[in-house]
């Protein structure tokens, strides 16, 4: 469970999230949605650690980010923004050094590669080394390397940026498989179809504020609109365009 | 710690795989057997033309005597001299010539001085060399010419020798030669402990901040200071590797190339010199794993270690050129002290195995003093995020 309250972060004179608070709850999906530059990935990068905040707090499983960074982070898996392998590394190789600094058991990690393997459908590229990997390839074996020590908070920043439809298919089954289990999923897209289809809810960011949270309904009847698409462009875009 | 062991490895991993790393290696124990071999040529070639040369001689018909006189020095070989002197010895097709002129005889007859000119370029030095031989020879002859002139008029030859001037060296053959061309084997060594590790510095950490994958690797609930310490642990393995291949190089050089730096360090000093060089490749290493923590973009990193790299030519132009005066205190100070005492051990002169030590110590404390200070660097938001 991530528990963020009235967080704040500026970089000199621009404030880029500004008195953010939501939860996260456990067994369900929460997606993060706004447009490019919204905060999206300042706020995840307060969430695991990287960051402090100008104020507010972040808990995970009710341990604070900031004073227990350690313990915050062995209960979380992260796949951030920046999507980059070690390029001389095979993707196994890559996955595995993850597991080792977690100090996985190596059967333990061999096992859930393998059945990552095969859930992502990695099995053509995963012993070749990540230096000519195409970005959908890349992206599931960041997956899988985020994973590996089978985290009970998983934080996606944009996994699904730039993915074609079946790369897309894939990490949308692995994401439900990590609900199902009673993972608390948080992730962020600025793309609405992607975050309906999935998510069980949905908090809104748009210049560095919550403009919205609850589920696709209760988004829907906020913003007075039918449709979730027309939804988001009514609580993101600037006052008074579309009402 | 296990995960410092787990960075290391895999940086070590990623090093070897890493084909410009193996370029460096290639070119940096190429260095010094080149350079050796220029300086070995170079000397071995003046002293053996010098002990077996040809004279042009034109006129030797002028100066029969003095043409018997030079034909009865050893590995001296009278030949005819070209139509031409000056030019042939400007176009280089001869070394030198000695002209005597139509006049010797009746000169050396009337006991004038008798002219005669060595035509020679001085700008070469094998030719210099051989002038310079071939003058002394004339000026010897010209001496037992006076000696038996002043004897056959009855005066004894001591009598214009009012000096008799003999220099001695204090200045041992073994430490000129130390303070030559010995100095390339410290610098060589010193620069080996340099770069042996600057690839993996500049990749594992600058490298890595670039492309991106340093956010993911500091979500892993490892401390900071173990991702320094496993990536120093990294560049430094092949920073000492370096060194010892280094070393490993000058051996060779030294027996198959014996005469052209005129020691022969036993093995004893080869290991003192290893003990002097690891620590240092430990501390060069640490010095860029900081710079490399500074640095934006490989690039950058990479730019920043070009200025730091004259750091190991230092001492050698400051010794060279006589610029510190070697005292109690100069064998501390990491690089200046390492290249000091490696001199002195190769060169034949004892060091104490505690300045060894010690400076070994020192130069270990400096760079865990550095990888302190690389550790709060690490994790701060404005070098993370620097994109």
């Amino acid at each position: 469970m991530i528990q963020v309250s009235g967080l704040r972060k500026t970089f000199g004179d621009v404030v880029a999230v500004d008195d953010v608070s939501f939860s996260a709850a456990d067994g369900q999906i929460t997606g993060l949605l706004g447009p490019n530059g919204a905060g999206k990935s300042t706020t995840l990068r307060m969430l695991y650690g990287l960051m402090a905040p100008d104020a507010g707090e972040v808990t995970v499983d009710d341990l604070d980010v900031r004073q227990k960074t350690m313990a915050a982070q062995e209960r979380l898996g992260a796949l951030p923004d920046s999507h980059s392998l070690y390029p001389r590394l095979t993707g196994r190789e890559n996955i595995r050094y993850f597991a080792r600094l977690r100090q996985i058991p190596r059967d333990e990690t061999e096992a859930r590669t393998d059945e990552y393997v095969r859930l992502l459908e990695m099995g053509d590229f995963v012993d070749r080394r990540a230096k000519g990997y195409s970005h959908g390839e890349r992206s599931r074996v960041l997956l899988a390397r985020a994973l590996i020590h089978d985290p009970r908070n998983v934080l996606l920043d944009e996994p699904t940026n730039g993915l074609d439809v079946m790369s897309t298919r894939r990490m949308r089954d692995v994401i439900r498989e990590l609900r199902d289990r009673g993972r608390t999923v948080l992730f962020s897209s600025h793309i609405m179809q992607e975050v309906s289809l999935l998510c069980d809810r949905i908090v809104i960011i748009a210049s560095g504020r919550v403009v919205a949270a609850g589920s696709p309904d209760a988004i829907r009847d906020t913003a007075g609109c039918e449709d979730l698409e027309d939804a988001f462009v009514s609580l993101t875009g600037p006052p008074g365009e579309a009402g | 710690m296990q995960s410092g062991i787990v960075v290391f490895r895999k940086e070590l991993l990623e090093g070897i795989r890493d084909r410009r790393a193996f370029i460096a290696v290639l070119i940096s124990i190429s260095i010094f057997p080149v350079l050796m071999m220029f300086i070995g040529r170079f000397s071995e070639g003046i002293r053996d033309e010098v002990r077996e040369m040809d004279l042009p001689v034109q006129g030797a018909e002028h100066a029969p005597e003095l043409s018997a006189w030079l034909a009865q020095r050893p590995g001296l070989n009278l030949t005819e001299a070209p139509e031409d002197p000056e030019a042939a010895v400007r176009d280089r097709e001869v070394d030198l010539v000695l002209r005597i002129p139509e006049n010797y005889g009746e000169r050396f007859a009337e006991g004038r001085p008798a002219e005669l000119k060595v035509i020679a370029d001085s700008s070469r030095a094998a030719t210099s060399a051989k002038a310079g031989r071939v003058t002394n020879l004339l000026e010897a002859y010209g001496q037992e010419i006076a000696a038996m002139r002043l004897v056959s008029r009855g005066v004894s030859p001591l009598l214009v020798r009012p000096l008799a001037v003999d220099r001695e060296e204090v200045f041992s053959s073994r430490r000129r030669a130390a303070f030559s061309a010995l100095g390339f084997i410290p610098m060589f060594l010193l620069m080996n402990a340099f770069f042996g590790g600057m690839q993996i510095a500049a990749d594992a950490i600058a490298g890595e901040r670039e492309r991106g994958s340093i956010e993911a690797l500091l979500v892993n609930a490892v401390p900071a200071r173990l991702l320094v310490l496993g990536k120093w642990a990294a560049a430094g393995t092949f920073a000492v590797f370096m060194t010892l291949l280094g070393i490993g190089t000058c051996v060779l050089v030294l027996r198959f190339m014996p005469g052209t730096l005129n020691v022969t360090p036993s093995v004893t000093d080869w290991a003192l010199v290893a003990f002097a060089a690891i620590p240092l490749a430990l501390f060069c290493s640490a010095l860029q794993v900081v710079v490399s923590t500074y640095a934006k973009s490989y690039k950058e990193a990479q730019t920043y270690f070009g200025y730091v790299a004259f750091l190991p030519m230092i001492p050698f132009f400051a010794v060279t050129f006589n610029l510190v005066e070697q005292g109690a205190w100069t064998s501390f100070i990491p690089v200046l002290g390492q290249h000091l005492m490696i001199l002195s051990v190769v060169g034949g002169e004892p060091v104490a195995t505690w300045e060894l030590a010690l400076a070994g110590l020192i130069a270990l404390g400096a760079a865990a003093a550095l990888l302190r200070f690389a550790s709060a660097l690490f994790v701060r938001e404005s070098v993370v995020f620097v994109r």
